[in-house]
Formats: C-alpha cells, sequence, structure tokens
C-alpha cells in the first residue's frame, strides 16, 4: 500500500513538474527602445511588427544573437507560436523605459465573420467569428484587415488570427461589450444610476485644453446604494513611486507617493495602474489621481526621472493660432512641469552603421527601411522609413520632390502616407530628419528636424 | 612616555579614521535641464524645429479655415436654389468637422513632438552627464532645481554640460 502510495505521489510530482516547465519557458524580456520584430533571425529579412519600449515579452529559441518574441502569457513551447524574431541585445531583463504605444482598434461583428488567410474571399478559411464576438484589428490593406484576439498584447503580423473584411466591423461600444459579457464591474451591487464610464484612456488632456473626444460626464453619486462593491486593490506603497498623469514614463509629473503611503489601484492596463485614494468609492478612472508602474507598486527597480519643465513650446504653438480654438490652447503653462525618463542605454555610442543604399531617385541613392501600415487618431498611415545617402544636406525643395516620388510609388488608395528621411550618421531608431506627410491626393505638411543632425557630419 | 605613546597612537587612529569618513563621503552634482533646453545650441535647433513644426501645422489649418470661409460666403450670397443650399450646407457641416478635427490633432501632435525634441536633447546631454559625474567624482547628480535649496557653484554642471553638448557640433 505505502508502495503504491510512494508511486502515485511522484507521478504527481512528475505531471506538475512537466506542466510547469511546460508554461514557464524562455523568459521575460522588455525593449529598452522601440523595437521591430522580423520574419527571421536577421535584419534584412521582413518587417512584421514593433514592441515599445518596455513591453513585456517572452523570448526563447536564442540563435546568432537573435530570439524568437512571443506574448508574454505564450505556453506553446514552439517557435511557430513566436509572434517575430528580434535583436536580443535589445531585449533587457528589467524594465529601463517605458513608452506604451496604443495600436490596434477594439471592434466587433454584429454577424458571423469568416477569418482568412489572405485578405481575399480566395483565402483559406481560417475561423469564424460569432455574432457579437470582439476582436482587435490592425494592419488594414484596402478592405481588408488583420484580426487579433482582444488579449493580443504584441502588435505584430505574425501575432495575427488572419484576414476579414473590414466594412463589417464596428467599434466596440460599452453596450456591445456588456452583450459580449466583457463589460466591467457596475459601481455597486444595487445602484439606480447608471455605473461610471471608465474614461480618460483615450486622449491625454492638458489643463482642461486641446481635448479631444472621449470625455464623459462625471459620475454619478452613489444613489440608493445599499453595499458598495468592493473594487481595485488597497496595496501599502513600499518605496517611492512617482503618480503621472498618463499612463507613460514621459506623462506629466503630479506627486510622488511615499514609502507607507495606502493608495487604490485599477484599471490595469499597459503596466501601469490608475491610482485612487485608499478610500475612493467610486470605481471611475476620471477619480484617479493619475497612473503608476505596477512594477514599482508592486516591487522592482525605483524610476529614474529626470524632471525638466517643457521646453520654450509658446513660440511654435502660439504659431499655429489662427484662431481662438486652435493650437494655441497647447501653450503650456509657466508653473507646469514635465517629467521624462532618460534611456541611458540610447546614446551609449552603439550606433549601428548606415544602410547600403539600393534605389536611385532625383540623384539620390537610397534604401526604404522599413514600411508599415498603422491607426493613428483614428486614420490609416503607411509609414515608409527612407535612408537617403547623401554627403551634401539636401534642401527643402529636393526633399520634397524625393519624398513625392516615393508618395507615388507607395501610396494606396484612401490612405495617408508619411515619408520619413534619414541621413548617414543618424540612429535609425530615433527620431527622422524630414517628415512629409500626405494624403490620397497630396502633400499635407512638411518639415525637418535639424536637431536630429546633432552628432552627423551634416551640424 | 608610555602615555605619550599611548595619546600619539591616539591621535594617529583617529586621524586615519577622520579620512577614511572623508572619502566615504558621497559627492553631489547638480544639472538644470532647463537650461540645457535654453541655452545650448542643440536645445535651441529643437526649439526652432517645434516653431516650424507649429507654423506648418498653422498654414495648414490656416488654408482649411480658408475653404470654410469660402463655402460659407457663398451659403451667403443667397443665390442657390433649395437643392443647391441644402448640398452647400451639408458640405459646409463635413468643413466645419474637418477643421476642427485638424485643430485638434495638430493640438496633439505639437505636444507630442515637444515631448518627443526634449527627450532626444535630454539623452544627448545625459550621455556627457555620465561621463563629467565620474570625471568629477559625484556619486549622484540631481536635476530637479525645485528640490534644491542651496548648490555650490562648484557643484552646479549644467555650465560644463552645455559647453560639451556646444563643442559637439
Amino acid at each position: 500500500m505505502r508502495k503504491i502510495n510512494t508511486i502515485v505521489v511522484l507521478i504527481v510530482s512528475l505531471l506538475l513538474l512537466v506542466a510547469s516547465t511546460a508554461w514557464a519557458f524562455g523568459e521575460i524580456r522588455y525593449p529598452d527602445r522601440p523595437l521591430n520584430l522580423r520574419k527571421g533571425r536577421s535584419a534584412k529579412t521582413s518587417w512584421v511588427g514593433s514592441l515599445y519600449p518596455g513591453q513585456k515579452v517572452r523570448i526563447a529559441f536564442l540563435e546568432d544573437g537573435w530570439v524568437a518574441v512571443f506574448e508574454p502569457g505564450e505556453t506553446r513551447n514552439s517557435e511557430s507560436a513566436a509572434v517575430g524574431y528580434s535583436n536580443v541585445k535589445y531585449l533587457k531583463r528589467e524594465q529601463t523605459r517605458v513608452e506604451p504605444k496604443p495600436w490596434g482598434e477594439l471592434v466587433y461583428t454584429p454577424r458571423k465573420l469568416n477569418v482568412r488567410s489572405k485578405p481575399s474571399v480566395k483565402g483559406q478559411k481560417l475561423a469564424t467569428l460569432q455574432v457579437m464576438e470582439h476582436v482587435k484589428i490592425d494592419f488594414p490593406q484596402d478592405d481588408w484587415t488583420m484580426v487579433f484576439s482582444p488579449q493580443a498584447t504584441i502588435r505584430s503580423e505574425k501575432n495575427a488570427i488572419g484576414y476579414s473584411s473590414a466594412k463589417y466591423f464596428k467599434p466596440a461600444t460599452e453596450s456591445s461589450m456588456n452583450k459580449a459579457g466583457l463589460g466591467k464591474e457596475p459601481v455597486a451591487a444595487e445602484q439606480s444610476v447608471p455605473a461610471p464610464i471608465a474614461v480618460s484612456e483615450a486622449v491625454e488632456v492638458e489643463d482642461g485644453q486641446g481635448q479631444v473626444g472621449g470625455s464623459v460626464a462625471p459620475p454619478p453619486a452613489p444613489v440608493s446604494v445599499k453595499t458598495p462593491k468592493p473594487w481595485g486593490d488597497v496595496l501599502t506603497v513600499k518605496r517611492k513611486v512617482n503618480i503621472r498623469k498618463g499612463r507613460t514614463s514621459g506623462s506629466r509629473y503630479i506627486r510622488t507617493l511615499k514609502p507607507g503611503e495606502k493608495v487604490r489601484v485599477d484599471f490595469l492596463k499597459s503596466g501601469w495602474y490608475a491610482v485612487f485614494n485608499e478610500n475612493e468609492l467610486i470605481r471611475s478612472e476620471s477619480r484617479a489621481m493619475g497612473y503608476a508602474l505596477q512594477s514599482l507598486i508592486d516591487g522592482g527597480p525605483e524610476e529614474v526621472v529626470i524632471p525638466t519643465k517643457a521646453m520654450a513650446a509658446p513660440s511654435a504653438t502660439k504659431t499655429a493660432t489662427p484662431t481662438e480654438t486652435s493650437v494655441a490652447s497647447t501653450k503650456s503653462t509657466a508653473s507646469q512641469k514635465k517629467t521624462m525618463v532618460i534611456d541611458r542605454s540610447k546614446f551609449s555610442g552603439a550606433k549601428r552603421a548606415d544602410p547600403i543604399p539600393n534605389k536611385t531617385a532625383h540623384g539620390y541613392q537610397y534604401r526604404i527601411i522599413e514600411k508599415a501600415e498603422t491607426r493613428q487618431l483614428g486614420e490609416t498611415w503607411i509609414t515608409v522609413k527612407v535612408f537617403l545617402a547623401t554627403k551634401k544636406l539636401p534642401s527643402t525643395t529636393a526633399l520634397k520632390d524625393f519624398s513625392t516620388t516615393l508618395w507615388r510609388e507607395n501610396k494606396k488608395a484612401n490612405k495617408n502616407l508619411a515619408v520619413l528621411v534619414y541621413l548617414p550618421g543618424m540612429d535609425l531608431e530615433d527620431l527622422a530628419f524630414g517628415v512629409t506627410k500626405f494624403d490620397n491626393e497630396r502633400m499635407l505638411e512638411f518639415w525637418v528636424r535639424k536637431a536630429t543632425l546633432f552628432g552627423t557630419d551634416f551640424l | 612616555m608610555k602615555l605619550l605613546n599611548i595619546c600619539l597612537l591616539s591621535i594617529l587612529l583617529a586621524l586615519l579614521c577622520a579620512t577614511m569618513a572623508s572619502a566615504h563621503m558621497s559627492k553631489v552634482g547638480f544639472v538644470n535641464p532647463q537650461r540645457i533646453i535654453n541655452e545650448s545650441k542643440i536645445g535651441r535647433i529643437a526649439q526652432e524645429d517645434l516653431a516650424r513644426l507649429g507654423k506648418e501645422k498653422d498654414r495648414r489649418i490656416r488654408a482649411v479655415l480658408d475653404g470654410v470661409e469660402l463655402q460659407k460666403n457663398k451659403l451667403q450670397n443667397g443665390t442657390l436654389s433649395v437643392t443647391e443650399q441644402q448640398a452647400m450646407e451639408k458640405g459646409l457641416r463635413i468643413a466645419a468637422r474637418e477643421y476642427e478635427q485638424l485643430v485638434e490633432t495638430s493640438n496633439l501632435e505639437i505636444q507630442g513632438e515637444e515631448r518627443r525634441l526634449i527627450q532626444f536633447v535630454m539623452r544627448r546631454a545625459d550621455s556627457i552627464l555620465r561621463a563629467i559625474a565620474e570625471e568629477m567624482g559625484f556619486t549622484m547628480i540631481l536635476t530637479d532645481p525645485e528640490i534644491v535649496g542651496y548648490v555650490n557653484n562648484s557643484m552646479d554642471i549644467t555650465d560644463r554640460v552645455i559647453s560639451e553638448l556646444n563643442s559637439m557640433m
């Protein structure tokens, strides 16, 4: 009997061991800069997606300095589940810089909808979305779009389920999410007023100026509430934690929580908690003091901050003031203080070599480094990053002509296009020198950032 | 004689302890990021870049606004048929909405650009800051002028960072 018991215990332990190793393959890492995901283990392979600085990912299968990148919750220990490949040297064990970049759009389908292997009805049927099923969409291609699980965190073509026709999707609303059982919990068990809506993640608003949608009436007072349901978590802060206005390290600094201070946290998104007073009764993001990094609230290294007052923006913002409602509203107040995290590794001198040009236009040799489609402020943008091999600083006219040619070659119907020009000696992962924006018909904007020429032969 | 030896030994020991204590003392420096943005060449260039973007946005907004005004004038002329007027009113509403949207997105883009340019300059300054800190033996550099009550000039390395930044151009 004792022998049987021992064998059973041994088998169970073995199974548990196998299960736990299957769950925890690879390791968790965080990119220290915006990082491209590639189709294979080389920078020459095609671009499939990108990671934002500080994004949590799982990596495994290290070969030649390149690793397969997975969703952090991925359990399939196979390269086929990877969402792309990246150079391991940019993936750090600790978060040094966190700048979440929202991607995709949460939508639902009011009818059954096929997900196909290609952006065409000829594509193989991979799955069927059910009525009211919510998914994330991104990488639009003409009338089709890539479909992702709503839980997908990594923006990569390899992370998509497949393609669906974009015209059948409708933007997710609170009611659609409630119908689909994805809605948030109401404020209280019994309430005669509608539950407050979680807001404010849409756009960062400074001093009530420059508002863009997303604003919702203040949450109603708890009327005839019997027993408020407990919400969030009350935590005691163990170290100094900075509270910020938005879910980014670059957002405006609000205050610092001291060790021992008790706060309520909720609305965890992109690694950031909304932080409330400990006694806050109403679960509404608009009542939050601000946002704090989850890793700092829960434990982990302290954030390195260098606060600075805003750059002398008034000269720029004042000029863009045709009417009282125009860009003047971006003017910063004198007392406003901005904080930012300096990415110390960014300027470590490990700059990549300039790419080798492979095309010619307008007498310039160039190379397209990256071409991607994104959605920004509700519009679809094709971004073309191009390296221009030149020894002389191109004139405004030459740069406009060159960008226009690239636009003609790369434009797609009903889509905006931005040409980002990099010159020799520039960091191709940082800001571009020339930025030209086009819509379907013409050039919309053109400007250059001369500051980006710092450290090059042009300045 | 024995007492003298003990006294000397004690003094020597005390001196040794004092030297060790002073060697372990942290040296704190200070740098003012606002001055780096305002006074360094690269900071001023970044401000000019931002001003250029502001002007470009301004130009685009004005162009759209002119279009709205043009439609408004046509509508006010009153020489249109009912159908034409209705179509014109609809067009005006759309144009006005587009204008408002453009103003809003321009706001956001300028704010974002400002943030990006500050970070760009400060990243460049940061590498110099570290080198100077190591050279001058600082174990810590403060960067927030609002939390500093007093700074001895010898501890303020802002001028040095600015001149090093300028010399790199």
